[in-house]
Order: structure tokens, then C-alpha cells, then sequence
């Protein structure tokens, strides 16, 4: 049998259809945890709710692992489960208004105090945009390949490439000009 | 490679992802043009600042250990379901017709054991008797009605202030009223009626009175009065004992003599949960821990950390069922962190973030939640069955495959839900209560906002 390391996501979920082996939903588990706690951080804004979202994301790959066609990558599949589950949580916090301000003011607290200049920087990248800074902290932090961000945030290879660049770009500007002032 | 061409690949040369050849020649280039290698300098500086600013990227152990439990249990569910699926089909056409034909008789058996037609709500002509003047104190366990045997206990108000009272399930009269002065938060064994009195001291003591005269017989406190805020309902237990946690400390007494048997303390641990029994063991929860107790001799046999970030030092809820025990911690975000622990194998099983809850109901393998809805919560993945919204305060009490709980919307309603489905059973309307439903035989009893105890009749006459 070839080694589960070496197989890929889409033979791994092929073998789970086929026989639902936990060796093979373990595997793909211990492959997609990490990245994706740090997209659905990127999507989610309490910490909490971003481990929810991917325990809920893994146990619907269980559940409806019919769905899944072996003829696709796998990590697209995941990845749009993972976003659906995220939107659900997030329109399911909407409803209390409530929550997501206190959620909101609360990671600016987290944010805004600093004795040092680490802080700052995280100040600079929460000035980006959006879709900028999501592509730069997945993967700046958490390490992440462009081809994988793109398909973890729905966007194209490239076009996460030029966020990045466009991101980095601009807060060297930033940089730039905080220092001059 | 000149500079233009090189300024344009420069951010993701730092970052890393270029092809191979093209990263060579960015460093080749770097190599010979000061100009560049500053920018690229810059990028490189900026990059490790941020790696080393962010928040950390590897999933805490506990929520790894917990997803995976969540996982392999999700797996067994799912070849369970496929198990079943597969039997049936194979039973055929004749087997199919002879389950449907059990199926049947047993539907029309459950039918005719539920309480009322589901399809008509059951009328306040229904009504058996009221008994007025009770204790009503909203959002708390102070004013609780308790039922033993024939006799149903409750605190009466009165000019003359609150006293336990004994009233007869059967008519409504009432039986005995102590002249104890009391704050309630009542419960009852075949021994005694137990409340809460405050003392001149201002702390709480435990009285027992006497079931059958509303004497009391023994009262306990004074020796551990120091602290004794935020009163909890005792509990009580097996084999003639009864438990009381006040606020750091479990007491566990002789229930005929009051006599301490044990007490524990968890100094800094915050406020306790009441106990819960399981196995011979007594559960307790902090914000922090579960804790097992040896129901014996009250040792700390095994503290399971709950692993919650930010809980709040207040009291969490606790509910013990099918081998699971359930904590709920609230969080500084109006939420609060729902733990499933397998008390057999002691580790956790999941845990997830709900809406903060009002109160916790555990089956065999049913979580029932009650927050600003009613969710059913599959015990063993922390799934939702099934969410019904139902406004209020009341706590739930489940039986014959019932949910039973007060929705407070508009003019409020008693109403049972179908346990595994969540479709209403019936209702009765204009009911508002923060009390929980009891059972009595063929009568159900609600303590409604304004004092009055009413007894249903739970089938249609």
C-alpha cells in the first residue's frame, strides 16, 4: 500500500468514499487543519467561531462525502465547504448585532495597545484592503502557496500573486512615509 | 536582468514563490545593484516583522483533539447510517412490508400514549385546580415548585413573608405551611424538604424540614458560612445523602441527621456549578475544570481542564447524560463555550461556541439547549438536530419523548415538543413562566410570573 504521506488529497478522499477509512480522513484532517484555521480567521472575526467553522467544515466532509467528484481537486471542494460554513456563522451573527461589535472592538483592542513596534506593523496591514491583507497574512504568517490561497478564498493563482504584491508594495509606502513624518 | 524588470518580481522574491530560474536571476541581479537589494531589504524586514506580530497559526492541541474525536465520530455515525440502509434494502419487498406494518402499530401506540391530539391544542378547560400565592422570582431557581410522590413543595408569599409550603398534587389544598422563614431554592427526598434560609449574619444556611410536618429538623451553614453568596439548589442524592455547593465549596450531607459527611474546597476556581451525579462519582464544574469527586469520600479523583480561552469567573452550567457531562462557560462576548466531556474514556469530545444559554438538559444522546433558541444538539458530535425558536427563562423538562418548556412570545404558551424532531406536540396558551413544567401522573404543573401553580390534565377530558 502506498504510504498516506505521499498520496494525494484527491486518492485520500477517493479511499474514504470508498471504504470511509479513518486513516484517510485523518490524514486529510491533519493536512488541511492548519490552513484552514487561518483562512477561516481571515473570514470569521472571533477566534472561537473560526475553530467552529472548521470542525463544522471537516465533519460535512464526512457527512456528504458522496458529493465529492474525485475527478476535481479536493482542496477547491474544501475549501468552498469551508467558506460556506463561515457565511453561515457569520449571518447567524448578524443577528446579533450585538455580538459582532463587541467581537469587532474587542480585536481592536487587541490591536491598538503596544509597547513595542511589532504592533505597528500589525496596525499598517489592518489599513489594507481586504482582499490585500487576507492574501498577505496567509501567506506571510501562515505560510500558505499562492495556488492554495487562491482556491481557499475563491480567487484566481494570479490574482492572489498581485494582491500580495500590490499588498507588500503598499506598505513599504506606508512604512516609508511614517518615517519621514 | 535590469533593474525595472527585477523591481517587478522583488515582493515575491521576498515572499518566495518565484519559479526557480527567475529567483536566480533576482539574485544574481541583487547581488550587483545596491539600489534593489535595499528594497528588497526593506520587504525582508517588513515580512519578518509581521511573522513574528501575528497571532500563532497551529491549532491549539485541545481543538486538534477535539475535531478528531468530533471526526472519527462523525465516521461511525455515517457507516452506521450506511449499515442500516443497506439492511433495509436487502431485507426485500416482503421483509419491507412486515417492518411497515410494525412501524404502524407502533405509531398508533405512541400516539395514543402522548398527552394530546397534536393537531388540537389542549384547552385551559383542561385545567384541574390552581393554587395562588406562590413565590415567583423570575430568571432563578429561588422560586422553583418541586413534586414528590402526591405532594408538590413551594414557597408560599403571604403578608407574614415566604414559608415552604406542602400542597396535595391531587386537589390542590394545601397540607402544611412551616413558619420557617425562607428563600426557597427548594428540593425533596423520601427523607426531607430542603430551602435556603438567610440568617441575622446575612449568610445562607441549609434547612431540612420534615416532609410530613414542615418541622425543622436540621439546619447547616453556620460552620461554613464565611463566603456562602450566590446560593445554589441543593441536590439531592442516593443513598439518604444530599449535595450543596456554595460558591468554592461542595458539602455533602446526611440527609436525615445534616450531619457533614465531607466538604470540599477549589480555592480560585471561581463559582461552582451544582453537582451532578454519575457512576457512583459527583461531578462539579468551574470556569476552569470539571472535576470528578469520589462520591464516597469527596476526593478529587480527576480534574479534566476545559481549555477555555477567556471564560468568565461566573458560574457555568452543567449537565451530566448518556456518560457525557456538558459545561458551559460564558465568554466576555455574550456567548458562551459549550464542552462535551466522555466521562468513561475522560477526555473531551468537542466543544463549540453557542449563544449564551439559560439552561442545559442532557438525554442519552440528546444535548437540549436553551438560549434565545432551543436547540437539540446531537451528544455525541455537537451537531444540531433540530432549533426551535422560543423565546424566555423557563427550563426544559423532558418526557415520554416530550420537550416541555414556556415560550414567552406575545402572550406566552406551554408548549411540548417532539424530542426528535422538534415539531410541536401541543400547546396551551397565555402561559408566561420562568419555572420549569413538572409531571405528576396524568397532570402537569407551571408556576406562571404571577404566583399561581396550575395542574393540567395532560390527556384531553
Amino acid at each position: 500500500m502506498q504510504n498516506l504521506h505521499e498520496t494525494s488529497n484527491e486518492r485520500l478522499m477517493a479511499r474514504f468514499q470508498a471504504c470511509l477509512d479513518d486513516e484517510a480522513i485523518n490524514e486529510i484532517v491533519s493536512r488541511f487543519m492548519t490552513p484552514a484555521l487561518a483562512v477561516a480567521r481571515r473570514i470569521v472575526p472571533d477566534a472561537g467561531l473560526a475553530e467552529d467553522a472548521v470542525q463544522e467544515a471537516f465533519l460535512r466532509v464526512v457527512r456528504n462525502h458522496r458529493r465529492y467528484d474525485p475527478g476535481r481537486p479536493f482542496a477547491h471542494w474544501f475549501y468552498a465547504v469551508l467558506r460556506n460554513v463561515c457565511r453561515d456563522l457569520l449571518r447567524r451573527q448578524v443577528r446579533h448585532v450585538e455580538l459582532v461589535q463587541q467581537v469587532a472592538a474587542q480585536s481592536k483592542a487587541e490591536i491598538e495597545p503596544g509597547t513595542t513596534d511589532l504592533p505597528a506593523a500589525m496596525d499598517l496591514l489592518h489599513g489594507l484592503p481586504r482582499g490585500e491583507r487576507d492574501v498577505l497574512v496567509l501567506r506571510v504568517t501562515s505560510g500558505m502557496r499562492f495556488e492554495e490561497i487562491g482556491i481557499a478564498l475563491g480567487i484566481s493563482n494570479e490574482a492572489a500573486k498581485k494582491r500580495a504584491q500590490r499588498g507588500l508594495r503598499r506598505l513599504r509606502r506606508r512604512c516609508a512615509a511614517l518615517m519621514e513624518m | 536582468m535590469n533593474c525595472a524588470t527585477a523591481r517587478r518580481q522583488l515582493e515575491w522574491y521576498a515572499m518566495g514563490g518565484l519559479p526557480a530560474s527567475v529567483e536566480a536571476e533576482v539574485a544574481d541581479h541583487l547581488a550587483a545593484c545596491p539600489d534593489c537589494r535595499a528594497i528588497c531589504d526593506d520587504y525582508r524586514r517588513m515580512i519578518a516583522r509581521l511573522r513574528s506580530s501575528a497571532e500563532p497559526t497551529r491549532p491549539r492541541p485541545a481543538f486538534e483533539a477535539a475535531t478528531r474525536a468530533a471526526v472519527r465520530t462523525e465516521v461511525r455515525s455515517v457507516r452506521r447510517r450506511i449499515w442500516i440502509r443497506r439492511v433495509g434494502v436487502a431485507l426485500g419487498a416482503v421483509a419491507a412490508t412486515l417492518l411497515l406494518a410494525v412501524a404502524v402499530g407502533h405509531l398508533a401506540r405512541n400516539k395514543s400514549d402522548k398527552p394530546t391530539d397534536g393537531s388540537a391544542p389542549q384547552r385551559a378547560s383542561a385545567e384541574k385546580w390552581q393554587f395562588q400565592g406562590a413565590l415567583a422570582v423570575p430568571t432563578s431557581a429561588a422560586g422553583g415548585v418541586v413534586v414528590r410522590g402526591a405532594r408538590m413543595y413551594l414557597v408560599r408569599r403571604s403578608e407574614a413573608g415566604h414559608h415552604v409550603a406542602a400542597v396535595s398534587v391531587a386537589t390542590g389544598g394545601l397540607i402544611w405551611e412551616s413558619g420557617l422563614e425562607s428563600r426557597g431554592y427548594l428540593a425533596a427526598d423520601e427523607h426531607r424538604v430542603y430551602c435556603l434560609t438567610a440568617t441575622s449574619r446575612r449568610t445562607i444556611e441549609l434547612v431540612a424540614l420534615d416532609p410530613a410536618s414542615g418541622q425543622p429538623v436540621w439546619r447547616y451553614g453556620a460552620q461554613a458560612s464565611r463566603g456562602l453568596h450566590g446560593p445554589c439548589r441543593p441536590v439531592p442524592l442516593p443513598r439518604g445523602r444530599v449535595c450543596w455547593t456554595a460558591r468554592d465549596t461542595v458539602h455533602m450531607l446526611d440527609a436525615k441527621s445534616g450531619r457533614a459527611i465531607w466538604t470540599r474546597s477549589f480555592p480560585g476556581e471561581g463559582l461552582l456549578s451544582p453537582a451532578r451525579a454519575w457512576g457512583g462519582d459527583l461531578y462539579v464544574a468551574s470556569s476552569r475544570a470539571l472535576h470528578c469527586l469520589s462520591g464516597e469520600a469527596g476526593e478529587d479523583t480527576r480534574r479534566q481542564p476545559l481549555d477555555i480561552a477567556g471564560a468568565l469567573p461566573s458560574r457555568p452550567l452543567l449537565a451530566v447524560g448518556g456518560s457525557r457531562a456538558y459545561v458551559a462557560c460564558p465568554t466576555p462576548t455574550r456567548t458562551s463555550r459549550l464542552v462535551c466531556v466522555d466521562l468513561a474514556d475522560r477526555r473531551v469530545l468537542w466543544s463549540r461556541s453557542i449563544p449564551r444559554p439559560l439552561h442545559l438538559l442532557a438525554t442519552e444522546d440528546v444535548l437540549y439547549v436553551r438560549g434565545p433558541e432551543v436547540s437539540a444538539l446531537d451528544a455525541a458530535s455537537g451537531t444540531p438536530r433540530w432549533t426551535c425558536l422560543a423565546s424566555g427563562c423557563s427550563p426544559m423538562t423532558a418526557d415520554d419523548g416530550l420537550l416541555h418548556l414556556v415560550d414567552a412570545t406575545d402572550t406566552g404558551r406551554l408548549v411540548a415538543l417532539d424530542r426528535h424532531t422538534g415539531h410541536q406536540a401541543w400547546e396551551i396558551l397565555g402561559i408566561r413562566s420562568c419555572d420549569a413544567f413538572v409531571r405528576a401522573g396524568d397532570l402537569g404543573l407551571i408556576k406562571t410570573v404571577d404566583g399561581i401553580v396550575h395542574a393540567f390534565a395532560l390527556r384531553t377530558p
